[in-house]
């Protein structure tokens, strides 16, 4: 069979099993295991198995669990809580300030966590009834609190940098660098509309009244103490990456013991919350893990076929401009992105489109940032947005899916703006790692 | 706590405990940061321990999170069917799943048992035989995948429904 054939049938039975409802994770490898079988006979199984081995002893995966385990303790301590009551001192005057506080702490959670579900959940708790208290637009705040929530994995640390820096080989250090003016330009953009929409519509975010801004200062003392320590943990890890002192992976161990320091300077921390965070720990990386297995099985055989050359060829002799088949690219995956995790997509796509990418002249971590700006637009956009769906997990029973999709429209607009401008102009990415890293 | 089915329980089990490699990990990276930086003394062992140990964790993970229903899937495609035909789709889902676990382990052993009998060590400055150890787990972790796999297809075929990911909830 030739390649382009194979192809094909590998494409259409992903498809096929992936529409029945076999996890992701079984879809790929059991087309890789079957293409293996057909293709090169029964001895290729092993060097499957070995492939798998390689992979669950790569240094660099050892950061998934340990960001995803400082979140979980993160989550389950009251620093959100004091974080949004420090920022209330800040933004309590502004029309629409609820939102930009909220805005403001889903920023600074974003730089502690690295992934989306926690931070959404969080802001759902904390932020959303307050806005709904004063009188806030409800779109407004469920906006708000979902693409400010989906923040965490934009702004590093990021489970998503992490994945798209193995598999295309990419420095982590330098996607968190590169991903951070990015980041920041996403959550201007937002707080810009809410700004805006409060200042022509008032009622949209009336302002909080003089008698309820009233704290005696040294209550607003007491609360800047409780966000130091957190604070210096997300400053720490992210320092120690960029000084380049410890490996990622190390940064991410040390930012586990900075939350579990300041969970027991707060006397929060009991074995029930450590407990608690493994567990969730543990389901997160053995769905991340095995879906990776599958998906580098997958690219192993495929790649042994040739195929990977085979898509590069056809991409790159594509009669289109290099920018061209980028936008396709970006089209390719907002598509997926409707219908398709940010995990399963990362593992199909990334290996097929950096390869490409790269020979086309393009720089991978510039392609890395514009992916995880892609996956913001896929956390919001329906049918499956997760964060609507984490959101509605914990929202008042009044608000319901179709209330919170209504209020996205917004900030996906928002969104595919801000991926049109780091798209535009590469330099928003790249200017900061070439600055700080040379 | 409800009741659980004893593979499922046995599955948690393993899940549960096995999710203390992450904690003992975190224990050791602290360790060799404060050894390396302050004592000015690395160790030889943490970089290898903390892959072994996290390793095990990524493999035993994937039976808790089969078990919990967590493994991504896009369940919306199926649901617009009639109810017997979800049914006999999620039946084959799940005898799919068996066979190829069948295969994975397979392959598996055969990787590990080459590295039992030539007692594989790291090669490195501590040399200890880790990818013994990490290559049989990756043997023994699809073996327990299979079992709980096997546990929800005879109950998918006697009628009764098993974990999904809408149901997952921390």
């Amino acid at each position: 069979m030739d390649i382009s054939t194979i192809t094909l049938l590998m494409a259409g039975g992903i498809f096929v099993l992936l529409v029945m409802g076999l996890p992701l994770a079984f879809v790929t490898a059991s087309v890789a295991v079957v293409a293996a079988l057909l293709q090169f006979g029964p001895n290729s199984l092993f060097l499957i198995a070995s492939r798998t081995y390689t992979l669950v002893t790569e240094f660099a995966f050892v950061a998934v669990p340990m960001f995803i385990f400082m979140a979980s303790i993160l989550e389950r301590s009251g620093v959100a809580k004091d974080l949004f009551r420090a920022m209330y001192i800040f933004a309590g005057g502004l029309r629409g300030g609820l939102a930009i506080q909220t805005m403001m702490v889903a920023v600074i959670m974003a730089a502690m966590t690295g992934i989306i579900g926690g931070e959404i959940v969080l802001l759902g708790l904390l932020a959303l009834p307050q806005m709904l208290k004063h009188g806030y637009s409800k779109s407004l705040a469920i906006g708000t609190v979902c693409a400010g929530g989906s923040l965490g994995t934009m702004i590093p640390p990021s489970i998503v940098l992490i994945i798209y820096g193995l598999t295309a080989n990419v420095s982590i250090g330098d996607l968190f660098v590169a991903t951070v003016i990015p980041g920041l330009v996403l959550a201007a953009l937002y707080i810009a509309y809410i700004l805006i929409r409060c200042y022509i519509d008032p009622s949209l975010g009336p302002a909080a009244s003089p008698e309820e801004r009233q704290m005696p200062t040294r209550e607003k003392l007491m609360l800047l103490k409780g966000l130091a320590l957190p604070l210096f943990v997300a400053a720490f890890v992210m320092g120690t990456i960029y000084a380049g002192i410890a490996s990622v992976s190390e940064a991410a161990g040390m930012g586990v013991i900075g939350a579990l320091l300041s969970a027991i300077i707060r006397r929060e921390l009991s074995w029930r919350m450590i407990h608690d965070a493994l567990r969730q720990t543990m389901v997160a990386c053995g769905m991340l893990l095995w879906l990776t297995f599958g998906a580098n099985m997958l690219i192993g055989v495929y790649n042994l076929m040739g195929g990977t050359a085979f898509v590069q060829g056809f991409i790159t002799g594509l009669p289109l401009e290099p920018w061209m088949i980028l936008a396709v690219m970006m089209l390719v995956l907002i598509v997926l992105g409707l219908f398709m995790d940010w995990i399963g997509i990362l593992l199909l796509t990334m290996p097929i489109f950096v390869p490409a990418i790269v020979a086309l002249g393009y720089d991978p971590v510039w392609f890395g940032v514009l992916f995880c700006m892609n996956m913001q637009i896929s956390y919001l956009s329906p049918p499956f947005g997760p964060a609507a769906f984490y959101l509605k997990g914990v929202a008042p029973p009044e608000i319901s899916l179709m209330d919170i999709y209504k209020a996205l429209w917004p900030f996906i607009i928002l969104q595919f703006i801000g991926l049109t401008l780091v798209f535009a102009f590469p330099d928003l990415a790249l200017w900061l790692p070439r600055v700080l890293l040379g | 706590m409800e009741k659980l089915p004893l593979v499922d329980r046995c599955s948690r089990v393993i899940g549960e405990s096995m999710s203390y490699v992450y904690f003992l990990s975190v224990a050791i990276i602290g360790f060799e940061v404060v050894a390396r930086y302050f004592f000015n003394a690395p160790t030889i062992w943490a970089h290898e321990s903390v892959i072994a140990l996290t390793a095990l964790g990524f493999i035993f993970g994937g039976v808790y999170a089969m078990q919990r229903g967590a493994h991504v899937r896009i369940f919306v495609v199926v649901q617009l069917l009639p109810k017997h035909w979800q049914r006999r789709i999620e039946i084959f889902n799940q005898a799919l799943i068996c066979a190829y676990l069948c295969v994975f382990i397979y392959a598996c052993w055969g990787v590990a048992e080459r590295s039992i009998q030539q007692w594989e060590t790291s090669a490195s400055a501590w040399n200890q035989p880790t990818p013994v150890l990490v290559k049989t787990a990756l043997v023994v972790g699809g073996i327990a995948i299979l079992i709980q796999s096997f546990a929800f297809l005879i109950r998918l075929i006697r009628g009764h429904s098993i974990p999904t990911s809408d149901a997952q909830v921390d």
